[in-house]
């Protein structure tokens, strides 16, 4: 039974924006006349929950509000209107007392100290955190040794490439062995080797901990990997808030077969087959040499189908490639209606 | 060829327009400068006002005279400041300096043509500031004569190339050393006594006047003044000479110094 | 509460130490910037000397007694720059960037934070310079380096220093509500042009301005002139100094307070 760790109700964060006018003229009048005020809903009305335990994906646009939410919920910014209540706690009221179960582990903004070699850095956070010493030096060493960074630790910060700056980003962020890890874009900038690593150490660090993790990414192969919930944003409003799974099963329509022929098929007309499967579509391409069909998993007979392209294109066919519908695509597809609904309102 | 020059024309023009607009868009931080400036005059104003009261007329110069002289040396600083040296520095250190390899346009023509853009555009908003500072709450003189006045603008003109070349000269030089702020802190201060700008140089002592006379920095600042506010029509020409040498000079140096680090460049490979 | 000042007293010697340490590492690139770092202490040095090569005094102080302001100004503007330089960056790069948050994100105090995050040792050349400037003078003058003249100095230059902590912390908290449109800090340090200076060479107004609004001749003038005792007139208005130290470290703790909550309403 996973309780709520947080909790949020019609949570809403506004910004004033003063409109500027341009040009020389404009900019004498600005001085002088009051200019307009509008007021721009970066998150509108929202509400959510996060279970204990778990580990949420915060995806959407760049703009969408997801950094929004991130620095309310760590007490950074203070909400326009709405509650809050994570580990019991109000992140802006009660922050200092709050800070200290929370982990933020942000990709452009480093925790650690500049010109300092890493464990000094490591060793005055444990100051900050009070961390009793014979308890942390053991965590210290039970990490450094779990992901090497044994070479690492007496480097100054400065001369550490990005790979091994976001490693030791990310152990900073978790000394204090936080109940609640946020992770704005942390794998941003890293090549693929040590994004995989990346995503190792979570992995760990959730078993390890029992963390709950709330992760913000552009990247949905790490989303997949990493998260079981799912929250959608899209100009400061939630449009999906759910598991994983449901969302692969709810949008999850569109597939793809691709024959590849040895032979091209000119004289090959799909819209037989079409109708007959009701497929999304088919056709051709590369000159007639490929023959790419979408459809519907789910409403389909794919053992059928599969069996009429075999007879059709029997002794041409030199491979073929089955791909489902990516998180990418569904998602993509999500926002597209989701624009398509806005316009209508 | 007409139309060569007159597309290497262009384009430097362009870069003097942006870097004029530029100064628009930054009108606080200028203003905030000015006032930094405006500062560092009033202490002097004071400092020099009391010693000459005690004793009047050395050095020919009168309470009034030597005012004028420390406005104008404040509103040429203004007017010649710029960022060449940093971002020189930038450059090389990035690695951005590469980039300029590919580019049609001279790397030195480029800062110097970005300096002169930018001392025109402080001489439109800035300097007339300064001026107005002086004449309200001191006892200045700005009534010279036309002929100065022209040859004044001249110098200027000098002041400005000067400056900006040895800002580039230390940009430069950065590619072969180490220490990088070091030697442009070094720089300005060194600058900021040998020009004048504190005080006219005929108040140093003997030693020192010499040392100024060997040095590019006299002609930022004491020289142009010198030619404003005194009426000896020939050695205002002759002063003009040692400026434009001073140009050509340091402009010498700066070309060998491109070549010579952008040679390294390619061989090495950024 | 005693707990807690405990802790933080403990934090900061360890970080001041630590980056201490970590500066010693390399010690060629610490020379070259000592040596640099006194030019500016040299060339105010060499100014000095051109004034007096052209007069015997200033108001009624000669070369070494000037010598003598010079030397504390320099030591409480180096203090300043060793330990608070940090407050330079604020409006420029810390509110800007975001770099506050942070910041905001650690369980103790964002103020603290901020100037502990960076000592300059760069600056020490200026402290050492002012410090040496003093001795020199005052035994060219011929005033007894004793127990008192020590405790004096030290007592008041850090007063000059925290004095100064709150006039910057007033103006750079500024930047929460101006952000990169205006940085005041150019201005605030320019006017050390005055503080090397007896103060009878300016007019009433600078006067007042420079005793009262912002506090730059207790950098230098006011202690000197309290020990060499020059101009009677102002021999005793070094005393004002511990109020003003309180009131602008007051007035700048709340304009931080009230720009760090603006910070977290705006999210910049």
């Amino acid at each position: 039974m996973t309780d709520d760790i947080i909790s949020a109700t019609n949570l809403s964060k506004t910004y004033k924006v003063y409109l500027n006018k341009k040009g020389i003229i404009g900019n004498i009048k600005n001085i002088f006349i009051r200019r307009e005020k509008i007021n721009i809903a970066a998150v509108d009305n929202i509400s959510f929950i996060i279970k204990s335990n778990s580990v949420t994906g915060l995806l959407g646009p760049n703009g969408a509000g997801k950094t929004t939410i991130i620095k309310m919920l760590t007490g950074i910014l203070s909400p326009t209107d709405g509650t809050i209540k994570s580990m019991g706690l109000n992140p802006f009221s009660d922050r200092k007392k709050y800070v200290k179960n929370i982990g933020v582990c942000l990709g452009q903004k480093p925790q650690l100290w500049w010109d300092l070699p890493v464990i000094e850095s490591y060793k005055m956070l444990s100051k900050i955190y009070s961390l009793e010493e014979d308890s942390f030096n053991k965590y210290l060493n039970y990490l450094i040794k779990k992901w090497n960074l044994e070479d690492l630790l007496f480097k100054p910060v400065r001369k550490l490439s990005l790979g091994q700056l976001s490693r030791c980003n990310l152990i900073a962020s978790i000394l204090h062995k936080p109940k609640l890890l946020f992770l704005d874009e942390p794998t941003l900038g890293l090549d693929i080797y040590y994004k995989n690593i990346f995503l190792e150490m979570i992995k760990e660090i959730k078993k390890d901990l029992n963390t709950t993790i709330i992760l913000t990414s552009h990247n949905l192969y790490e989303i997949e990997e990493l998260c079981n919930n799912i929250i959608l944003i899209d100009k400061g409003k939630i449009i999906f808030s759910d598991t994983l799974q449901t969302l692969k099963n709810m949008y999850e329509k569109e597939n793809e077969i691709i024959l590849i022929l040895s032979k091209p098929a000119n004289d090959f007309d799909g819209n037989q087959l079409k109708e007959k499967y009701n497929l999304f579509n088919i056709e051709k391409l590369d000159n007639n040499s490929k023959i790419k069909i979408s459809f519907d998993k789910k409403k389909i007979n794919l053992e059928n189908l599969i069996s009429d392209l075999l007879v059709l294109f029997k002794n041409n066919i030199k491979d073929i490639v089955f791909s489902n519908s990516s998180l990418e695509k569904i998602i993509q597809n999500i926002l597209i209606k989701d624009h398509s609904n806005n316009i209508d309102r | 060829m007409i139309k060569l020059l007159k597309n290497k024309l262009e384009k430097y023009f362009s870069i003097i327009k942006i870097n004029f607009s530029k100064v628009l868009v930054y009108k606080y931080s200028f203003l905030i400068e000015i006032i930094s400036l405006l500062f560092q005059f009033t202490a002097s104003v004071y400092i020099w006002k009391y010693i000459l009261e005690n004793s009047p007329q050395i050095k020919n110069y009168s309470v009034i005279s030597l005012t004028s002289y420390l406005l104008f040396s404040t509103i040429i600083k203004a007017i010649t400041q710029n960022t060449t040296s940093i971002d020189i520095e930038k450059d090389i250190r990035t690695g951005n300096i590469y980039n300029f390899l590919i580019l049609p346009i001279d790397y030195i023509f480029l800062y110097l043509f970005r300096d002169i853009g930018s001392s025109l555009g402080r001489i439109l908003l800035n300097s007339w500031l300064i001026g107005i500072y002086g004449l309200l709450f001191f006892n200045v003189n700005i009534y010279y004569g036309i002929v100065n006045y022209l040859l004044f603008f001249i110098s200027i003109v000098f002041s400005i190339l000067i400056y900006s070349e040895i800002s580039i000269l230390i940009g430069l030089i950065s590619f072969w050393t180490v220490s990088q702020n070091g030697l442009r802190y070094a720089n300005s201060v060194i600058s900021a006594f040998f020009s004048g700008s504190l005080i006219p140089l005929d108040f140093y002592p003997d030693l020192l006047k010499k040392i100024s006379l060997f040095l590019p920095y006299r002609s930022i600042i004491y020289v142009p003044i010198t030619i404003l506010q005194t009426n000896t029509i020939y050695s205002n020409l002759f002063q003009l000479l040692i400026q434009f040498l001073w140009v050509s000079v340091l402009f010498f140096i700066n070309n060998k110094l491109k070549i010579k680090a952008f040679n390294s460049l390619e061989i090495v490979g950024g | 509460m005693i707990k807690k000042a405990l802790k933080y007293i403990s934090l900061y010697f360890k970080f001041n130490l630590l980056y201490i340490k970590t500066q010693l590492m390399y010690p060629k690139d610490f020379i070259i910037w000592f040596i640099f770092g006194s030019f500016s202490t040299i060339i105010n040095i060499f100014f000095m000397k051109v004034i007096y090569y052209n007069t015997p005094l200033l108001g009624n102080w000669d070369y070494y007694q000037t010598l003598m302001i010079l030397g504390y100004s320099s030591t409480s503007i180096g203090l300043f720059n060793i330990f608070f330089i940090n407050i330079f960056s604020l409006g420029s790069s810390y509110i800007i960037e975001g770099k506050l948050d942070k910041f905001l994100i650690r369980p103790i105090n964002v103020l603290f934070q901020l100037l502990v995050e960076r000592i300059d040792l760069d600056n020490i050349s200026e402290l050492i310079i002012g410090v040496f400037l003093i001795v020199y003078s005052a035994l060219k003058i011929g005033y007894e380096i004793n127990v008192f003249l020590i405790l004096f100095s030290i007592v008041f230059i850090i007063f000059s220093v925290f004095t100064l902590l709150g006039l910057f912390l007033i103006f750079a908290s500024t930047n929460f509500w101006l952000q990169e449109k205006i940085n005041f800090i150019p201005i605030l340090y320019s006017l050390f042009n005055f503080s090397r200076f007896p103060i009878t060479i300016f007019n009433k107004k600078i006067k007042l301005i420079l005793t009262f609004i912002m506090p730059y001749f207790y950098l230098g003038y006011y202690p000197v002139n309290f020990l060499l005792k020059i101009d009677t007139k102002y021999v005793y208005t070094i005393f004002y100094q511990p109020i003003l130290c309180l009131i602008f470290l007051t007035i700048g703790g709340i304009v931080w307070k009230i720009g760090l909550s603006k910070y977290e309403s705006t999210s910049i």
